[in-house]
């Protein structure tokens, strides 16, 4: 008996190049009503809950920490609408957007991860910021078959690297 | 003809098919399912290996993990493996093994010498025995390095993959014996999310080697129909992987064999794997280990525990030998001698030390209806050469009575298997009765169930294990089943006594306890003597239950000795610590993916690739990677350095910056939290116009500096140092959201949103004039924005280097095209690209305070020069803990030039008064004039400031390397700052 029989499914998965994602951060000064609608105005969709992703006519709408989202849009536009309300940063530099798909991404996100991303709940609509491969990462799964890994630029070839093997 | 033999049928091994594999280069067969243990004794051999300490014979104790005695080498090359277990090794086809601690061979064996000086080299003889003048340990260390050590490591390097992967689940269940399925089966059933591991490579526990009736039907189709089950409800169910270690938050970890010891791995190159499970619950069913006897000479081959020549027979088919006399003082054994019997072995006799009338009547008659029983029987002495026992001398009221037998069966009862709930922080009772130690209140969320909570009988094994799994389901959020537990065969003894002192008149100091550091009890009582009281001492200084089986089947034995020469119950004398792992385990787990071009992850720069094209020499910087210098044909790392340096103090050099930490402060309050988090004033600066700034700890010591930019009213930029990114990043969330959480004002990290290139010379002002589309390069400490490339960018001017000098932020996935200009553009000025080094020598000569240089965590702004600097105003963070009497002490280090009186200063050096006098202060960065000849450095100086012109030596007595210094101001290029100007 030189090899048992595997206890991990290994469905195949597909790993993309890291690609640059056009994120602007917005940090409520309050998480209060009034910056509440003020967002929804301005972005076209509500303040997506703790953990949670919410579509928005520009794209993705990412709970990032508390008070604190990552949109999609033109950064100087929601700052001017939101001056009142929020701090508003371009980051779009910060981030590169990892597509991993197929069967197999909970089990590939397991290898040197910490987060339980074989719990089904973890569906779309949800985001977790968590470390994978030593880098920090925020995860959201878009699809049954496919999670966007969002990880800082500086990481992203090494991340993508480790995900491919 | 003695030794065991293979039986023509029974075990649950495949003889169908016939595996070959090499043992100390001899040629056996075996089949699948068998162990290498198994194997070999099926095929006659009796002696595994040798004793790390006096190299005696050591043969087969055991047939699980805990064996102390017959570890091995496993595989070739790269693979092999030592300290294997033979027992713990399943056989596979080409299987190559060796034994271990003897040279030339086995058989004949140089360091069986040290059996003759035995008497001399006693417990911790070491520790009396190499003393005098240092210079002779040169000398013993020689003789020690070569003896120590217990197998040998691999020369080549490991070719296969070791995977490290997270795991959850709401019930863990370690150990798949009875119990283990019993509880893994009612937490299943009610809907929780389970995991069940067994370090064996099938599921079933003791029930492979002692089979049993449950449910109505043999355990070995019970075993496979609670698997199937399982299966079904979707457990995750891990075989040959051992719970190693129980942490923090019920995290436990798992070591996974994927192949077995040296073996080929599969197509994914992966050997083993590292899970690390965190769980809701945890049931530890990790079951028993038998406990050996007291008697002379108990290490020879031929004396195993009872369970294990059971499991030999039942599972593998394998007879350990051919007559085989039993000594116990527990029911256990009794069940081998009846098992023995149905199977045709001879049975000389089965000694119980107990008296007859504490044995129950009808466990005595169903052995005395097979075999000859004696009771109120102690053994003395194993008899035979050192090759294998033959015969066993016992003491009983009417007198010696010696047994022939190859085998010795011997059962001192069993030890609950309580490391992983210690390693939780559980606590434990104390049995006097049966010698056990049993699990008490749990720390963590773990519960024993089965033989190691102290439950040996199976049925009620079985159904404490369901009951346990269906309060962990309960626990986990799910609704328990109704279902009724498995039932077994009722089989009511269990009894055990404990065993632990000798028959009267046995010398102890030939009764081994732990026979793989060959410990005697004669050990035990020397440590004892000489006063080591402590059973942690008495571990250390004896080597009791060190090694690779720590104990397992020892621990307990030399705990009793100790609390019996101390007259103190066995629990007042306490246990030595239980510590992970479990077993032994490879260090290429434990590194998992992190070797070779993984060892660490790699922070690539937006520019790396434009970089890495021209092949520079890289400098670790965190797990950033930097270029210390472009080197041109010829050059050396010191020449390429300077001539760079020299560039930029002549023309111009563009250098890569964009691991520096930068923060955008926004908001109507950015600048109220810009003043609490900075110790400099913010909220003067005019908009476009930026300043150095300095950042303190809590505790007033400099945290890290940078500088700070007012992008627009409400919109600032804040730097920082590389090292201090993440800090200043932990520092500014601090202040946001813990100190000041009311202030309209977001804090974003932008460190890789910009990349930033440096533009450093008295032609940098053409460079940036000559790329930035219309811009007017903006004057020292000023900022504008710009189009480089059809880039948007920010441009501030700003200098490290002492010269006139721009930072150009671009955002990172655009910074490509920037650089490029820039590059061309300084080409064209006769400058180039300067690296880490160059940059090193110019703020060396500028003398610019560092972090992890001069700002190293214990330096004040004081202490740095910068207390002009700071905030008049107050209200900073770390402002109030300047006022502490020890910023005030004049011999606080302090920060000074040094200029050499002779050849380079060596970096790190202390600076003293002459070698040997007491060290005022250690030199920070050392370096040269860039146009000019001589040596200088920065340092830090016991009450610097106030010692300009004082001659020093700066000595480095490591490197053998040293330069007098005379002290003097840190400024040593421009001190006025008439550069910065145009």
């Amino acid at each position: 008996m030189t090899r048992r029989e595997s206890a991990i499914v290994t469905d195949p998965v597909t790993v993309s190049q890291p690609q640059p994602t056009r994120l602007v951060r917005v940090e409520a000064f309050s998480a209060d009503r009034a910056f509440a609608k003020a967002f929804k105005a301005a972005v076209g969709a509500a303040v997506p809950a703790v953990g949670k992703v919410t579509d928005a006519p520009a794209g993705p709408v990412i709970w990032a920490e508390p008070k604190v989202v990552l949109a999609s849009g033109d950064a100087a536009a929601l700052a001017a609408a939101l001056s009142d309300v929020a701090a508003v940063s371009d980051v779009s530099g910060a981030w590169r957007r990892i597509e991993v798909t197929g069967a197999g991404w909970r089990g590939r996100l397991m290898i040197d991860g910490l987060f339980d991303a074989e719990n089904p709940a973890f569906a779309t609509g949800c985001v977790a910021a968590t470390m994978l491969h030593h880098a920090p990462v925020m995860l959201c799964p878009t699809g049954d078959e496919a999670v966007s890994v969002y990880v800082a630029p500086s990481f992203a070839e090494d991340l993508r690297a480790a995900l491919a093997r | 003809m003695s030794g065991g033999q293979r039986l023509s049928t029974g075990g649950l091994i495949d003889r169908s098919q016939t595996l070959r594999f090499r043992f100390d280069g001899r040629d056996y067969t075996g089949h699948p399912g068998d162990t290498l243990a198994s194997a070999l004794l099926a095929g006659g051999v009796r002696v595994f290996g040798r004793s790390f300490k006096y190299h005696r014979t050591r043969g087969l104790l055991a047939a699980g993990v805990e064996e102390p005695s017959a570890l091995v080498g496993a595989g070739e090359g790269g693979r092999f493996e030592p300290n294997t277990r033979a027992t713990d090794l399943f056989l596979y086809d080409g299987l190559v093994a060796e034994s271990q601690n003897r040279w030339p061979s086995l058989a004949l064996d140089l360091g069986a010498v040290n059996q003759l000086i035995a008497p001399f080299i006693p417990a911790g003889f070491y520790y009396k025995t190499f003393l005098g003048p240092p210079s002779l340990w040169k000398l013993y260390e020689h003789v020690i390095r070569a003896a120590a050590g217990l197998g040998r490591p691999p020369h080549l390097p490991d070719p296969d993959r070791y995977e490290r992967r997270a795991a959850f689940c709401d019930v863990l269940v370690v150990g798949a014996g009875p119990a283990g399925l019993s509880a893994a089966l009612a937490a299943a059933r009610s809907g929780a999310r389970v995991a069940l591991v067994d370090l064996d490579s099938q599921l079933g526990g003791s029930l492979l080697g002692d089979p049993a009736q449950i449910d109505g039907q043999p355990s070995k189709d019970w075993i496979a129909g609670v698997e199937a089950e399982l299966r079904g409800l979707a457990v995750r169910i891990l075989t040959r992987t051992t719970a190693i270690g129980y942490y923090d938050h019920d995290m436990v970890h798992l070591a996974e064999r994927v192949t077995e010891p040296g073996a080929l791995p599969g197509p994914d190159g992966i050997a083993q794997r590292m899970w690390r499970m965190r769980a809701g619950r945890v049931i530890l069913a990790q079951g028993a280990i038998e406990r050996p006897l007291p008697f002379e000479d108990n290490d020879r081959p031929g004396v195993m525990l009872s369970g294990a020549v059971r499991t030999y027979l039942e599972r593998f088919g394998v007879a350990a030998g051919q007559r085989i006399v039993l000594a116990t003082s527990s029911d256990d054994a009794y069940r081998t001698a009846i098992r023995l019997c149905d199977a045709g072995v001879r049975v000389e006799a089965l000694l119980d030390g107990r008296p007859a009338d504490g044995i129950d009547p009808a466990l005595l008659r169903r052995a005395r209806d097979r075999c000859p029983v004696e009771t109120g029987v102690a053994p003395v002495r194993a008899v035979g050469p050192a090759r294998g026992v033959t015969g066993l001398e016992t003491r009983a009221a009417g007198g010696n009575v010696t047994y022939m037998a190859d085998v010795v069966a011997v059962s001192g009862g069993l030890t609950p298997s309580v490391h992983l709930h210690m390693q939780a922080g559980g606590s434990l009772d104390w049995d006097e009765g049966q010698g056990i130690f049993t699990p008490k209140d749990p720390r963590q969320g773990q519960v024993s169930v089965g033989a190691c909570a102290g439950r040996f009988r199976l049925a009620e094994a079985l159904a404490d294990a369901w009951r346990a799994g269906l309060v962990a389901a309960e626990a986990t959020g799910h609704r328990p089943v109704a279902d009724a537990p498995p039932r077994s065969e009722i089989w009511p003894f269990a009894d055990q006594a404990s065993a632990f002192v000798p028959a009267p008149g046995v010398n102890p100091k030939k009764v081994f306890v732990d026979p793989q550091n060959d410990v005697t009890l004669g050990d035990l009582d020397l440590a004892w003597r000489e006063g080591y009281r402590s059973v942690e001492h008495m571990k250390r200084y004896t080597t009791l239950g060190m090694a690779t089986d720590q104990g397992k089947t020892s621990n307990l034995m030399g705990l009793a000795r100790l609390a019996q020469n101390e007259g103190r119950p066995a629990p007042q004398v306490g246990l030595t610590t239980f510590r992970p792992p479990f077993t032994p385990t490879t260090l290429g787990l434990w590194a998992g993916e992190d070797a070779g071009f993984h060892v660490t992850p790699l922070r690539r720069t937006p520019l790396y690739d434009l970089h890495a094209a021209l092949d520079p020499p890289w400098q670790a910087v965190g797990y950033w990677r930097r270029p210390r210098a472009y080197l041109r044909s010829g050059e050396t790392l010191a020449t390429a350095a300077l001539r760079e340096a020299r560039m930029v103090r002549t023309t111009v050099g563009i250098t890569d910056v964009s691991t520096l930490g930068k923060f955008e402060v926004s908001g109507p309050d950015a600048a109220a939290l810009l003043e609490r988090v900075c110790a400099t004033s913010v909220s003067k600066l005019a908009v476009g116009r930026g300043r150095y700034t300095f950042m303190l700890r809590e505790d007033g010591l400099v945290n890290d500096d940078g500088t700070v930019w007012r992008l627009g009213e409400d919109r600032f930029l804040l730097t920082s140092s590389t090292g201090g990114a993440d800090r200043m990043a932990g520092l500014i969330s601090y202040v946001r959201n813990v100190l000041y959480p009311d202030l309209r004002v977001g804090a974003a990290n932008v460190q890789e949103h910009y990349a930033a290139i440096a533009v450093a010379g008295p032609r940098a002002r053409a460079v940036i004039a000559a790329v930035v589309e219309g811009m007017v390069p903006p004057r020292h400490m000023s900022l504008d924005r710009g189009v480089v490339a059809g880039v948007p960018v920010l441009v501030i001017a700003a200098s490290y280097s002492g010269e006139r000098a721009f930072e150009v932020y671009a955002p990172s996935h655009q910074a490509a095209a920037v650089w490029t200009a820039l590059s061309d553009a300084a080409q064209a000025q006769d400058g180039g690209l300067y690296g880490l080094e160059a940059l090193e020598i110019l703020r060396v000569e500028k003398g610019h305070v560092e972090t992890g240089g001069e700002i190293d965590g214990r330096t004040s702004a004081h202490d740095l020069r910068l207390e002009k600097m700071l905030n008049p105003r107050g209200g900073y963070m770390g402002q109030l803990a300047q006022q502490r009497r020890a910023f005030a002490d004049p011999d606080r280090l302090q920060f000074v030039g040094l200029e050499s009186l002779g050849g380079p200063i060596p970096e790190g050096s202390m600076l003293v008064e002459r070698p040997g006098f007491a060290v005022q202060g250690h030199v920070t960065a050392a370096g040269l004039r860039v146009l000019e000849e001589g040596f200088i450095g920065l340092a830090l100086l016991k009450g610097g400031r106030a010692r300009l012109g004082d001659e020093l030596l700066a000595w480095s007595p490591t490197r053998t390397a040293s330069a007098r210094v005379r002290v003097c101001e840190p400024h040593f290029h421009d001190p006025a700052g008439e550069r910065y100007r145009d």
